[in-house]
């Protein structure tokens, strides 16, 4: 079992278990993380499963961790993994079940003196409009053909049918759209779970928070983002829903009894993986992408509803309640990209689960503005805390095939910190802070409660010191919506 | 005997199970899978659903079985906590799942995994843990 005296430290902020830790390892693990952090990544069982990561048929350079890691299944979450394309594997495992769960952020016309009198109005208009989805669909529900339009085409088909502005595409990782979206691919279970959940929620970790810009560490950047301090913001963060979870599923069950045929003796099931240009692997690339387009339209639908609900609170008021998307991004994704490995553009499939692409500038698959100043990434803190707006560095492509983390992490257990606290003085202590609480469930708000997680400002300040990424803006929320 | 046991995961949920035979031990794990996240009853009233699993692997028909139950859990707006077996081999389940309409989990479990899952036969029968992704 790997564990902390297994690291050895290579540089300031990065530690490394070589690859001769077990036999099966193809590339030595690395943990991007402070001396601080260490102990509690310690304690659990995440460099077990990163070093089982570093087993993977294929896998180039490193099995990666954030400095936001902690245990999952399968792959840790904060886990990052480049497969050679020729001769790697895809594993659905190292993507995750909620396929493209992800961040979007929004800016405001509006300073946060202008919404104060109107806030509770707004946080409860966008509670009402955005359902949590939970054991009940959203209000649009789809047939089985206007489902399949939405996964081979995501985002742009959303827009077609009203649900946002053609401006929106611009400014979402893959415009929205994953190539190689192919619905035949996706079962008619999946779909099933999936119909009437566009524009749901969610329960966990899944979020709406409006923010306000609450500290600027790159005036320029922020200027080119067209934040400023004060300015109230809107943070979403959810995933692919049911449909989601049933692809990964699916594909899980289907892969598992290949195994052997294919060779393939892995330290853990869920670490299932198919040849990247096997039938399996394209299949599974290509339902993914569809679960991906679910997700970005699952988040421009409550884009939509969000939108909503701020005109319909602000407008007789009569301030300005235009919504601009900034940036939307995945954290639990496998993509093909090309990567300099070893001084050679290779293609390869990134693994990011829990972890966040972060392309510095100059990509291609960026917009002009991003290609420009790198692309944002939008880390979310935990309830009452910081989130954080970074952009991407060339660095980052050069260590981490451009990912940084994703979040704070968990650092204990739903179970402990209902032991620890009670929802109600979660609650109490957001709202004694000005944070005000639209949530129905209070032990969810126990469970999510910021004791639970690792501190965020220092998981970013890991991420920003390792230069893998450069902090833009902070931000402080002043209601938090939660779905359960 | 204890039916199950919620036991700690820094993110997920991980229950471990116990049944003197294998059918309870099936019967268990899903009145744990669905206790541990709180379902919010609409009525009592009963609903019978008729599934059909072919586990990919036969030691894995718990994990296949489970997560059947939570596909007709979701699509359904069910919670289920009995289940009637008409076939019970390895390889083969056909079985009818007893629940009742519900409004909403507490908390919603995205899948079943298959990570770390192993079916152990104790003094009093079998055991498995067994961790949600939620």
């Amino acid at each position: 079992m790997a564990d902390i005296k297994s690291l050895k430290k290579i540089e300031e902020y990065l530690y490394e278990i070589p690859k001769t830790h077990k036999s099966g390892m193809r590339v030595p693990a690395r943990v991007y993380a402070s001396e601080k952090m260490l102990q509690e990544i310690g304690g659990d069982r995440s460099l077990w499963q990163l070093t089982n990561v570093a087993t993977l048929p294929g896998i180039l350079k490193y099995a990666l961790a954030m400095p936001d890691i902690h245990e999952g299944y399968g792959f840790p979450i904060g886990g990052v993994a480049g497969m050679d394309y020729k001769s790697g594997v895809v594993s659905p495992g190292g993507v995750g079940y909620d396929i493209n769960c992800g961040m979007r952020l929004l800016r405001s016309k509006i300073m946060v003196n202008d919404i104060k009198d109107h806030l509770r109005a707004v946080a409860h208009q966008i509670n009402r409009d955005v359902p949590s989805g939970v054991g009940r669909g959203g209000d649009l529900e789809l047939t089985p053909k206007e489902l399949d339009q939405i996964l081979n085409k995501g985002v742009k088909r959303m827009v077609e049918l009203g649900y946002g502005e053609k401006e929106d595409i611009n400014n979402i990782e893959e415009y929205g759209s994953m190539s190689g979206a192919d619905a035949s691919k996706v079962s008619d279970r999946a779909k099933k779970r999936g119909h009437d959940q566009v524009g749901t929620l969610g329960s966990g970790n899944h979020f709406l928070e409006i923010q306000r810009v609450d500290e600027i560490f790159d005036e320029k950047l922020a200027g080119e983002m067209g934040m400023k301090k004060d300015l109230v913001m809107v943070m979403i963060h959810t995933g692919s829903r049911g449909l989601g979870h049933q692809v990964c599923s699916d594909y899980v069950r289907r892969l598992i009894p290949k195994l052997d045929e294919w060779g393939f003796d892995l330290p853990d099931r869920e670490l299932a993986c198919a040849p990247i240009n096997s039938i399996e692997g394209k299949d599974y690339l290509a339902a993914m992408a569809c679960a991906a387009n679910f997700a970005w339209s699952n988040r421009q639908m409550i884009n939509h509803l969000v939108r909503g609900a701020w005109k319909r609170i602000l407008e007789p008021v009569g301030i300005d309640a235009k919504l601009d998307l900034i940036y939307d991004v995945a954290h639990n994704m496998a993509k093909i990209e090309e990567h300099i490995i070893g001084n050679k553009k290779t293609k390869i499939c990134v693994h990011r689960k829990g972890a966040t692409r972060a392309f510095g500038p100059g990509r291609e698959e960026l917009n002009d503005l991003y290609k420009r100043i790198g692309q944002p990434v939008l880390i979310p803190g935990t309830m009452g805390t910081s989130s954080y707006v970074l952009v991407g560095t060339k660095e980052a492509e050069k260590q981490t095939f451009g990912t940084v983390c994703h979040g704070a992490g968990r650092r204990m257990s739903r179970k402990a910190a209902k032991k620890r606290i009670t929802g109600a003085e979660v609650r109490k202590n957001l709202e004694a802070r000005g944070i005000m609480v639209e949530c129905a469930s209070s032990r969810g708000l126990a469970e999510e409660a910021p004791l639970a997680y690792k501190d965020v400002d220092d998981v970013v300040d890991v991420i920003a010191k390792a230069k893998l990424a450069k902090k833009v803006v902070k931000l402080k929320p002043i209601a938090v919506i939660k779905g359960g | 005997m204890k039916e199950y046991d919620v036991l700690e995961h820094s993110a997920d949920l991980k229950i471990l199970v116990r049944g003197q035979n294998m059918e309870e031990l099936f019967n268990n794990a899903l009145r744990g899978m669905f206790e541990s996240v709180e379902p919010e009853a609409v009525s009592k009233e009963e609903r019978r659903r008729k599934i059909e699993v072919k586990p990919s692997d036969p030691k894995l028909g718990l994990i296949d079985f489970l997560s059947e139950a939570l596909f007709q859990s979701d699509t359904n707006y069910e919670a289920y906590n009995n289940v009637e077996f008409d076939v019970f081999e390895e390889g083969h389940i056909v079985a009818e799942l007893i629940g009742y309409p519900i409004k909403g989990f507490r908390e919603e479990i995205k899948a079943v995994t298959y990570h770390d899952f192993e079916i152990t036969e104790t003094d009093q029968g079998f055991e498995a843990s067994i961790i949600f992704d939620i």
